[in-house]
């Protein structure tokens, strides 16, 4: 590796020191100074500008813009959710609501494929579209329909009414209670 | 006793937060080593001072460019100004303000020699030596000027000079062994008997670049 030359020698440190001896003139500092001047009160400036009046109208009316925008997302997502039925009620819908009446023996209610009742969610006053509901029956119509006594020849059915929210009515399917 | 590095780190700090005082907290510290770099490389005392001006201005203009991870205060200066001086070099100072450079030069030396010693034979030698090596230096390749300038003449460590020229360590240092050569061989052949030296620059050097007449 080749050793670095060996200098400053005297006659560069002798300019090295006489170098060292050169000060700003008077001129540059006062230059200098008024840069520092000029660039503090440019800054200044700047920061104000940033804040300027004539850029306050457009950046509110942008803001108002995004309240009333946001605002209304919030007011149209509120309403929505309370038009919808809540997940229990979506829970029970499937369900007759007459499985529950007391003293009543019929068997919860599976929908049929073709007519699941589905959750309108909006816009109606009654919650689902329609609703089918099981009756016990049989085909003689002067006796009551008994479940806890059936008669020996007796042939009961559990007929499927549905009732649509138009108030239209039509029986969906009749089957034995015994099948 | 505080570092100065951080110290100058801070003060750019203040400086981003519009703080004026530290801006020229920091030219005090620095102006005049970045004026003794524009004289070493070979620049008039003017075209220096002017070099030195547009710095602080472009520093000043957006201090926030600093990076303290990347280096010193101090070198990001120095980098600042050898971008200065490549501008001026480009407009092509050298050509119309040579003379102006010489003529400047040896008007400081000889205001310097008659207020420190009027009389004095040494005095004068001391201020031909001093303009020997300036032309000696000047006379070298930019890359090894820069090198001579900040490792020689400012002292500063290699790896300051290395983040200021935006190189390797090693290529300061081979740079520096190569400005070292050059620099040696060009005073050797200065060395010359004063009355030769004095004849060849009256009959080479135009008006303005021919020595004062000393007494003998």
């Amino acid at each position: 590796m080749t050793q670095l030359l060996q200098l400053p020698s005297a006659e560069v440190a002798a300019y090295g020191a006489h170098l060292r001896r050169s000060r700003p003139s008077a001129q540059l500092d006062e230059r200098i100074a008024l840069a520092i001047e000029r660039n503090h009160k440019e800054r200044h400036d700047r920061a104000w500008r940033k804040i300027n009046p004539r850029r306050i109208g457009p950046a509110l009316a942008a803001g108002c813009a995004a309240v009333l925008t946001a605002g209304l997302i919030l007011w149209l997502g509120g309403s929505v959710q309370r038009e919808a039925p809540p997940a229990e009620v979506a829970d029970v819908l499937p369900t007759n609501p007459l499985a529950n009446d007391a003293g009543h023996d019929m068997q919860p209610y599976a929908a049929p494929d073709a007519f699941t009742v589905v959750p309108t969610g909006q816009y109606s006053l009654w919650p689902t579209d329609a609703a089918v509901f099981r009756v016990r029956a049989n085909l003689d119509t002067l006796r009551a329909v008994s479940a806890a006594l059936p008669a020996e020849d007796e042939r009961q059915y559990w007929v499927d009414v549905r009732v649509a929210n138009d108030g239209s009515m039509r029986i969906v399917r009749i089957v034995p209670v015994n099948e | 006793m505080t570092d100065p590095a951080a110290e100058d780190v801070r003060l750019v700090e203040l400086l981003c937060g519009g703080d004026a005082n530290a801006a020229r907290e920091l030219y005090r510290r620095h102006g005049a080593a970045l004026l003794r770099f524009g004289l070493a490389m070979g620049a008039s005392r003017q075209v220096a001072e002017d070099m030195v001006h547009d710095t602080f201005v472009e520093f000043l203009h957006d201090p926030r460019r600093f990076e303290a991870s990347r280096g010193s205060v101090a070198g990001y200066l120095y980098g600042i100004a050898r971008h200065q001086w490549s501008r001026v070099a480009r407009r092509g100072w050298r050509e119309s303000d040579e003379g102006a450079l010489a003529g400047d030069a040896l008007r400081t030396d000889a205001a310097q020699l008659s207020e420190e010693a009027p009389d004095s034979e040494d005095a004068l030698d001391r201020a031909r030596l001093v303009d020997r090596v300036r032309a000696a230096v000047a006379a070298l390749p930019v890359v090894h000027r820069e090198v001579v300038a900040l490792c020689d003449l400012e002292e500063l460590p290699y790896a300051t000079v290395a983040q200021i020229l935006d190189c390797p360590i090693g290529t300061v240092r081979s740079r520096l062994h190569r400005a070292r050569a050059a620099l040696a061989q060009s005073l050797d052949t200065a060395r010359t008997p004063v009355a030769e030296r004095r004849q060849e620059v009256a009959a080479n050097a135009p008006p303005a670049l021919a020595c004062p007449e000393t007494p003998t």
